[in-house]
């Protein structure tokens, strides 16, 4: 099936693309199309004018800045952040992550931006990013304004992005500890993903810890009462600290049951793969950074 | 897809049953229902059902019949129509029942939604799900309406 009719604008600065949306009626941004053009042909989803921000330059960089952050632009397809030297370097999970997103096709269109503004609740990198506690920067006509990953997804494909608000991008302090990230897929999309990231207080110990359940409810969730027994815990005594709270942290989680599984048995996995993730971040070595 | 629905207003089923037949206020309590039109009276009627989840809009103009009706306790109305976009189509069906509790009333809802289409590969967790928060809506604002009264 075509879409519907609609205008197309390639403007070449955010500026010009944020003012051709303020100016339509339900204009979208296009990025790399992978969730939209599909929608648009299914006439699920239809515009009157899609606005191209391929053409806007500076969109698409990593860069550890002068405060320590690492910074992603929007624009960065999920091909070019697996393979790049700086999250490579600080944030290896983040690189696996990108690597086993979706196939080959979609990796190498479909950027992180395109993947967080359309709110999927089955997606990868908001679980990751909400444990990296990254910040989104969003331009919109009258200046910018940075939002939480973790209050950006607001439920299930809807987030506080205003349609004429441009993601441009993702910044996230440079981890300080081990940063661990696993999910269990039987179809296309995660069913369930944990993402955890530690700062260490130097002498084998926790100083704090931030985790978050994905793809269960409508947005990645916390696991405060993890988070709190992990904190100012020595490495050696993670285990026994998370088994101590984890059924009852797990009982809080908002599931849906879905294709993916009953909400039992997603809890569970998220249960094992948080279990997981635990040990692979203790044999993190603080020399090694 | 079925749906059971139940909630406890404070009205006497006669009193509740008289906001149930006054079609107009009835169909503000409904999310999304626009241009509600009388063809004839209790029983055949027509309207617009606009939902919109994130990006997604779907525009449903819906014939309404009244399938049978019990003053003033129950009322049976099949609903069908075909997304303005993608075509997908939808029939509601809905049992309504009325009794009474204590001085106050149930209102039970039975409902039975089909989804042939499109519209159906979006995840019928997602439909689901909206449908559920247009239910408590619902509550919300006919409980006001029966309160302002
Ligand atoms: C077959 C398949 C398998 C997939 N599997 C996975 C998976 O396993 N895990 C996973 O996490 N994801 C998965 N995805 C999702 C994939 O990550 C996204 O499709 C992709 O990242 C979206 O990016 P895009 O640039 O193509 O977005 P587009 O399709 O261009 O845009 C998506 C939405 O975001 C908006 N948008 C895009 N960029 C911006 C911006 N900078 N500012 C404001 N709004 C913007 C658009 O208006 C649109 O509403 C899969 C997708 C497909 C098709």
């Amino acid at each position: 099936m075509l879409p519907l009719p609609f205008t197309f604008d390639r403007p070449t600065t955010a500026a010009a693309a944020i003012a051709a949306i303020g100016g339509s009626d339900d204009g979208m941004f296009y990025s790399g199309g992978t969730e939209l053009l599909l929608a648009m042909k299914m006439r699920v989803i239809h515009t009157d004018r899609l606005v191209d921000i391929k053409g806007i330059p500076g969109l698409d960089r990593i860069v550890l800045n002068g405060s320590n952050e690492v910074e992603i632009g929007s624009r960065c397809v999920h091909r070019m952040i697996a393979k790049d030297p700086v999250i490579g370097e600080h944030v290896p999970a983040l690189s696996a992550l990108c690597a086993n997103v979706a196939n080959v096709r979609v990796r190498s269109v479909g950027t992180i931006g395109g993947n967080l503004c359309f709110g999927e609740p089955h997606a990868d990198p908001p679980t990751l990013l909400a444990a990296l506690n990254a910040r989104l920067v969003l331009q919109g006509p009258d200046g910018t304004r940075s939002v939480d990953v973790d209050d950006f997804i607001r439920s299930e494909l809807e987030t506080v992005r205003e349609p004429d608000e441009l993601l441009t991008t993702i910044v996230f302090p440079r981890p300080t500890g081990p940063v661990t990230y696993r999910r269990f897929k039987h179809g296309e999309r995660p069913s369930v993903n944990v993402g955890m990231a530690w700062s260490m207080s130097g002498d084998g110990m926790i100083k704090s810890a931030r985790v978050r359940v994905g793809a269960l409810g409508s947005r990645p969730q916390p696991l405060r009462a993890v988070e709190a027994a992990l904190a100012g815990r020595a490495i050696a005594d993670v285990r026994t600290a998370i088994e101590a709270v984890l059924v009852d942290a797990l009982n809080e989680l908002e599931v849906n049951a879905d294709r993916h599984g009953g909400a039992d048995y997603k809890r569970h996995l998220a249960g094992v793969l948080l279990l997981r993730n635990a040990e692979e971040a203790m044999t993190y070595k603080e020399a090694s950074r | 897809m079925e749906f059971n629905m139940s909630m406890v207003v404070p009205a006497s089923p006669e009193e509740l049953w008289k906001t149930l037949l006054d079609v107009p206020s009835i169909s503000s309590c409904i999310p999304g229902c626009e241009n509600v039109e009388e063809i004839e009276r209790f029983a055949t009627y027509k309207a617009t059902v606009k939902q919109k989840i994130g990006p997604f809009k779907v525009e449903v103009p819906a014939d309404i019949v009244v399938e049978a009706m019990t003053a003033p306790s129950n009322v049976r109305i099949r609903a069908t129509g075909r997304d303005k976009f993608t075509g997908t189509r939808l029939t509601a069906s809905l049992d309504v029942n009325v009794t009474a509790e204590g001085s106050d009333s149930t209102l039970a809802v039975e409902a039975k939604v089909d989804i042939q289409g499109r519209l159906a590969s979006m995840g019928l967790g997602v439909i689901k799900r909206r449908v559920d928060q247009n239910f408590e809506e619902f509550e919300i604002k006919l409980k006001n309406l029966v309160g302002a009264a």
